[in-house]
């Protein structure tokens, strides 16, 4: 899992393949901070990847999970990418992969090269599902504007 | 005169046995049977035997359970008062003393929804909207944020998209055009991350009303210190000197202030 954000703040570092992570989030519904054991990197990874590739998952857990991903600090591997892709067919919601795919793109919005290889490592996953990257859709640029109704000067 | 027309004189078995209920009804409590009992208007004591008095004013305003005493306080001339036979189990209103009740004879269940509908609440604000998810905090509201990706009901109705692109949806998405996945994705969400993210250039106009009250600031500072005359010569640290110097002569502040802190032996300040 790569942790950006602590990267981010201090570029000079340089980029790092992996990192130890914070002390992680409990388990997805469960207690959150377990008495005494961290949850490592590894962990993580799978317990999302197992909870992506439940069977009869539905779009309910699929958008905790997801938001869980979000909330950590870090990008989540190829591989638990993947099998939330195939949960999203699952539940037949494209929409909802493109929007994961440009909360990644925000999750690595200070290291630029992270979400051109995200991308590769998963356009398997993508091509053989039929998944469009937001790039495709031409949603790396704004297509429309709304009115923030919290400008009160415009 | 609308309100009176839900007062009808019915002779069904109901109303017989709704009225008979009031009638025998003794300590409620001690019966196990709570029934509505009509309340009146204007004194709010129960309206006996459900024969409620309307008067001519009180129709027109919508208020017409009123007790015959007070009906016929109000009513100077009582022909002009109405009876109307109370419909017990049709009346919807509620008592504002009485507790309400699960009335008799099998209406129970019926009473107590009379004017709820089974959906939960948030459906009246949503509409028909899909409810997809937890989103920012359980409430059934659609939000974007970039914090927030995933909200918890989806943007559009769904009468607001094509019922074949649903369809089409659910089989395979090669299938789908470029088109389709971006109204796919618009009927899910409003505005994408970059949209969310792309600048207002809003800091413009607060740069530009920062600039003119800070020219107002500095106008009015010109403007006041132009009409004001030059400072008195007490204020040049000559004179100011001078008036610290007769201080310390006339010892002001002799024991805790300033002349204790001048050393007269010496002539200049204490350490």
């Amino acid at each position: 899992m790569f942790s950006t954000i602590a990267r981010a703040t201090s570029g000079v570092l340089g980029r790092a393949t992996t990192l130890r992570s914070l002390p992680a989030l409990g388990r997805l519904g469960g207690v959150r901070f377990s008495h005494g054991h961290e949850e490592t990197d590894e962990e993580f990874d799978a317990r999302m990847t197992a909870f992506f590739q439940r069977k009869d998952i539905d779009g309910w857990d699929i958008r905790r999970g997801l938001q869980e991903l979000f909330s950590i600090d870090g990008v989540p591997e190829p591989v638990t990418i993947s099998a939330a892709m195939h949960a999203m067919r699952r539940v037949n919601d494209h929409a909802l992969a493109v929007r994961f795919m440009e909360s990644l793109k925000y999750k690595c919005r200070g290291m630029p090269d992270i979400y051109p290889y995200l991308i590769q490592e998963v356009r398997p996953t993508l091509t053989e599902l039929g998944i469009s990257t937001p790039e495709e859709l031409g949603y790396d640029k704004p297509e429309l504007a709304l009115k923030n109704p919290d400008d009160i000067h415009g | 005169m609308l309100e009176a027309a839900n007062y009808g004189t019915a002779n069904n078995v109901e109303l017989k046995a709704g009225v008979e209920r009031i009638e025998s009804a003794g300590p409620l409590a001690a019966r196990g049977v709570v029934v509505r009992i009509p309340v009146c208007c204007r004194c709010f004591g129960p309206i006996p035997n459900g024969r409620i008095i309307a008067l001519a004013q009180s129709l027109i305003k919508g208020c017409p359970k009123l007790c015959p005493t007070m009906a016929s306080v109000l009513c100077r001339i009582p022909s002009k008062a109405k009876v109307i036979q109370q419909t017990l189990l049709l009346s919807s209103t509620p008592s504002r003393l009485a507790s309400h009740a699960v009335a008799a004879a099998g209406h129970g269940h019926h009473d107590i929804h009379d004017g709820h509908s089974s959906e939960p609440a948030y459906r009246y604000a949503i509409g028909t909207r899909e409810v997809v998810g937890y989103g920012w905090a359980g409430d059934e509201v659609y939000g974007d944020s970039i914090v927030w990706p995933y909200p918890a009901i989806r943007f559009r109705r769904p009468e607001s998209v094509d019922a074949s692109l649903l369809k089409k949806e659910k089989g395979d998405w090669k299938n789908l055009s470029i088109q389709e996945k971006k109204d796919l994705y618009r009927y899910s969400f409003c505005e994408t991350f970059s949209e969310q993210l792309a600048p207002t250039g809003q800091w413009k106009s607060i740069w530009g009303i920062m600039m003119f009250w800070t020219a107002l600031a500095l106008w009015g500072f010109m403007g006041i210190k132009a009409v004001y005359p030059p400072l008195p010569a007490t204020f040049t640290d000559e004179h100011r000197l001078r008036m610290l110097k007769e201080m310390i002569d006339m010892r002001v502040g002799a024991v805790d202030g300033l002349a204790s802190q001048w050393d007269y032996e010496k002539g200049q300040w204490k350490e």
